[in-house]
């Protein structure tokens, strides 16, 4: 990972160019028309957090108290009904997103020559943000191993994409993982509760139920993007190997058989099944997407069967 | 530190620096692949149970075991390498007899080896003195002698120079050997010494009685035609030799379509024998082993073959096939034929053999197209600077490829024992006479040579008249006017045949005639002999015996190579022996001649029934047939090793881990 080439993008002088080229960001544009159009076309694309305050849209009534500006009296009704009430309405807010990048050791593994899950997840997290702004929300970057860093400023609107694109440029493999110890260093820093798109392997021995559960406590929809690389899970060269974790180092050896592959692909998916099942207790979305599918039918897939951003 | 000493050791040491390479290079390795989450991974192993102690060693245990069965495999194949001295086993201080034998046939020039022919006796003393050299130096050693008798050349010591001295000195003689006697003579020899053994240099032809069993641990070194495979004192049945000396194809007389193959068996075991005949036939081939297919076979005889020679006749063989093999070979399986090469005889029906034809001459497009309307002449032309007698002599004698030699126009020798067709007009440096436009007339139209040929109306430009000498028969001759003629083609059957003919085809209106394909195919059949009966042939290096036409009178005895000398007589046969290969000759002062071929040099095979005590079990050195012995062993190496691969792979197909 050190040695990959960083050239400025547009006045961006950290900016990896291997993975946020011109054409990367050319499918990008597609990708937001593609989101727009399918905002129009009956699903609801713009989110809003809903703030009673001092908005345009009414919202409801309520008893007056006193102190209440008199200005928000329900003059009509009063003389109507002989009720003293005072209009409220809704005050919009911006979404805020989040994107909680993986980048534990285990994101860097993959097979050779092929994009590793990292880059892919940040491949992904850019063309999320850059929808996110163009929908005119909050989009903030939080790369997370075993703990997670101050989150990025949030930034907003389309011009920002490339403040996103450094961030996301300047995360590098390093670390355990540790998914709990990030969202509680995550929450410390009192963000705005909005959309927290976790973009990992999840490979956790401690699991993924807890943090996911504090996020929802703390009043953040979580969106799990689970990332795999398919090739790893059918080595085609079996025979006596030693198997050594990218995280921990730890060795173990044994001898890859046909029989063990397909042991270690139903384990595979039972570990998938956990972590569905650990989405679906906080009401979470759950997106498994393969390493070795394009990022843009990747984000296609999150818009149309994870629901971003609807 | 003695050198020997320490080659062994170095050979030793590179032997195992070798297999220090190879366990390194087959130790078990590992590839290293990183995994994102080595937990899966446990989770799976924990799942399939699969960390038992006896899964963990598996791998390893099955690897040591190929490398032992690997190292059991090479350690077979170099053991002689790493340990020489089982080869060459120092032994205990002991006595040896050394037993040359030294009867008439040891005399034998055999031509197996490369160098040339060489003497039996010659390769027995080499042996013996390659056994001598291999002995510990303080073994005791006798050398002697045994044809009629026995003697002892060198008494008991250890002293090596005077029994090589000795050993050089021993010559053959005229005698048989009775080997009962000398294995008796010479165990007495070794009564009440120390790590007794006899050792025995013979070519075992003589005699044909049954060896008794010896009363001291016996050993041959063989020197004869049997090679230095040699003798396996283990080997509990009868050695015997059966061998085709000749064997001809004839039309019956009264069916052309059908034949009479003649075999001339001879039977070496020294009494009767139980012998099956294998007859092939084919329409091509021009060696045995092109016919020996079993499609080929056309018939199996049975024959009863009384010791010595025998004439076997097989009639009624259909003619469709032109060429015949014969194979025998002994029907009891206790009786091993050693020597396969001499079983098989080959016969062609004279009308379709193929001669081979040495033409030593300049280019002569008419003798040419008269060869080749024969239809059956291979011809090998040669120019006559390229010609040599002595080197043609040679090849033919190791090939037996040329039938006959057809000398165009040059004055030089025919090789010895070929058949000779010599023409042109510079015929000899005495026959200076030339005829010019002369009438030539067939003189003897019965004979062979002039069967259906006539010299009416041919015209000669020149002929040379050729001098009479005695044998020689007048074919054709110029009449000279006057009453006078003189000879122009003859024809001579001693020591060969021979035609001479003082005829150029260049200088005759012969070659536009039918008389001249006729005369060229009339003389190659002739020349190549094939209206000859079936000639007794000499065995080299034996006595024999040819009955003698007139029991009296003056003979005279042509050795082939030697200048005549008396034929010696007795009740009525020529008798003697000759190491001499070719044609042999008797002329009787009437004219009368007999002629005898000597066949292929003999293979005397031991007859006599097998010791079964005590061999000696080292050997100085190790024989091929050793080696040979071996590969039941390393057979079942490699199939204990194939099966061990078997077990491994089985193996890791069907583990999880280790």
């Amino acid at each position: 990972m050190a040695d990959r080439p960083q050239q400025p993008i547009n006045g961006g002088p950290h900016v990896r160019a291997d993975l946020f080229d011109a054409s990367f960001l050319g499918r990008v544009e597609q990708l937001a028309l593609l989101a727009r159009r399918t905002a129009t076309s009956g699903a609801q694309a713009h989110r809003r957090s809903k703030k009673i305050g001092a908005g345009l849209e009414f919202a409801e009534h309520r008893d007056y108290s006193a102190g209440d500006d008199m200005a928000q009296l329900d003059w009509a009704l009063l003389a109507r009904s002989d009720q003293v009430q005072i209009r409220e309405y809704e005050e919009e807010e911006d979404l805020s997103v989040y994107f909680l990048v993986d980048h534990s050791q285990s994101m860097a593994v993959g097979a050779e020559g092929e994009i590793s899950l990292l880059d892919r997840a940040l491949q992904v997290a850019a063309a999320l943000g850059y929808i996110a702004l163009s929908n005119l929300d909050r989009v903030s970057v939080v790369p997370f191993a075993q703990g997670a860093s101050a989150p990025m400023r949030a930034v907003r609107g389309r011009g920002q994409f490339f403040a996103v694109l450094r961030a996301l440029s300047a995360i590098e493999p390093a670390g355990k993982t540790d998914i709990r110890q990030a969202i509680d260093d995550f929450v410390r820093h009192q963000p705005r509760p909005g959309l927290v798109v976790l973009v990992s392997d999840f490979f956790d021995p401690q699991g993924l139920g807890d943090a996911l559960r504090l996020l929802a406590y703390r009043g953040f929809e979580p969106m799990l993007l689970h990332l795999c690389d398919q090739q790893l899970l059918q080595a085609g060269a079996y025979g006596d190997v030693t198997l050594v974790d990218s995280e921990t180092g730890e060795l173990c050896e044994l001898t890859l058989t046909p029989a063990l592959m397909a042991e270690y692909r139903h384990a595979f998916t039972e570990f998938s099944a956990e972590i569905e099942r650990a989405a679906r207790q906080v009401a979470a979305r759950c997106l498994q997407l393969d390493v070795a599918v394009p990022f843009d039918e990747a984000v296609l897939k999150v818009f149309r069967q994870g629901g971003f951003l609807g | 530190m003695p050198t020997s000493e320490l080659q062994a050791w170095l050979t030793r040491a590179v032997a195992a620096l070798l297999a220090l390479v190879l366990l390194h290079l087959l130790r078990p390795r590992r590839r290293k692949v990183e995994v994102p989450f080595g937990g899966l991974w446990r989770r799976v192993l924990g799942s399939v149970e699969a960390r038992s102690l006896g899964r963990r060693w598996q791998r390893l245990l099955s690897f040591l075991m190929f490398v032992a069965f690997l190292g059991l495999l090479l350690g077979a194949q170099l053991g002689d390498l790493l340990h020489p001295e089982r080869v060459v086993r120092p032994r205990r201080q002991g006595s040896t007899v050394l037993l040359i034998d030294r009867s008439a046939s040891m005399a034998t020039r055999d031509g197996a080896s490369e160098a040339g022919p060489v003497a039996r006796l010659d390769e027995a003393k080499n042996r013996a003195a390659q056994w001598l050299d291999q002995l510990p130096p303080d073994e005791d050693v006798l050398l002697a002698v045994a044809s009629g008798s026995f003697e002892v050349c060198a008494g008991w010591g250890s002293d090596r120079q005077a029994i090589h001295k000795a050993l050089e000195s021993v010559t053959a003689s005229q005698g048989g050997m009775d080997l009962n006697r000398a294995v008796r003579s010479a165990a007495q020899m070794l009564q009440g010494r120390p790590g007794a053994r006899l050792l025995v240099a013979s070519d075992g032809g003589l005699p044909l009685q049954p060896l008794e069993t010896a009363p001291v641990p016996l050993q041959w070194l063989w020197a004869g035609p049997l090679g230095a495979a040699g003798y396996d004192s283990k080997v509990p049945y009868v050695l015997a030799n059966l061998a085709v000396e000749q064997a001809a194809i004839r039309a019956q007389a009264d069916d052309p379509d059908r034949g009479v193959l003649t075999v001339q068996v001879r039977n070496d075991t020294g009494k009767n024998v139980r012998a099956r005949l294998a007859i092939f036939a084919a329409d091509t081939g021009e060696t045995t082993g092109d016919l020996a297919k079993d499609r080929n076979l056309r018939r199996l005889v049975d024959v009863q073959l009384p010791a010595g020679a025998t004439t076997v006749q097989v009639p009624d063989l259909e003619l469709v096939d032109a060429r015949f093999a014969v194979r025998v070979e002994p029907q009891h399986p206790d009786l091993i034929d050693l020597a396969h090469w001499d079983d098989w005889g080959l016969a062609v029906v004279a009308a379709q053999r193929r001669l081979k034809v040495l033409w030593v001459g300049d280019k002569n497009h008419y003798l040419d197209a008269a060869l080749a309307a024969t239809g059956r002449a291979d011809v090998q032309r040669v120019a006559p600077a390229d010609y040599h007698p002595e080197a043609w002599r040679a090849v033919d004698r190791a090939r037996h490829g040329i039938d006959l030699v057809i000398l165009d126009g040059v004055l030089a020798e025919a090789p010895d024992g070929l058949a000779t067709w010599r023409l042109g007009l510079d015929l000899a440096r005495d026959a200076t006479q030339l005829a010019h436009n002369p009438e030539v007339l067939v003189r003897a139209a019965d004979h062979p040579a002039m069967r259906g040929v006539s010299f009416q109306d041919t015209n000669f430009d020149a002929v040379r008249l050729l001098p009479i000498q005695s044998g020689q028969k007048v074919l054709a001759a110029a009449s000279l006017g006057g009453g006078r003629s003189a000879a122009v083609m003859l024809a001579s059957e001693v020591p060969v045949r021979q035609l001479t003919w003082g005829i150029d085809l260049r200088e005759t209106d012969l070659v536009g005639r039918y008389a001249l394909p006729i005369l060229a195919s009339n003389a190659l059949a002739w020349l190549a002999g094939e209206d000859q009966p079936l000639l007794q042939p000499l065995e080299l290096g034996r006595p024999w015996a040819v009955d003698a036409p007139l029991p009296t009178g003056s003979w005279q005895y042509r050795e082939p190579g030697q200048p005549p000398r008396p034929a010696r007589l007795s009740a009525g046969q020529f008798v003697g022996s000759s190491e001499a290969f070719g044609l042999h000759q008797w002329t009787h002062i009437s004219g009368e001649t007999v002629v005898r071929p000597t066949s292929l040099p003999p293979s005397e095979r031991p007859t006599a029934l097998l010791h079964q005590g005590e061999g000696v079990r080292d050997r100085p050195v190790q024989a091929a047939s050793d080696t040979g012995n071996n590969w039941p062993i390393y057979m079942a190496y490699l199939v204990v090793v194939l099966f061990g691969l078997l077990l491994e792979w089985t193996a890791y197909l069907r583990r999880r881990t280790v």
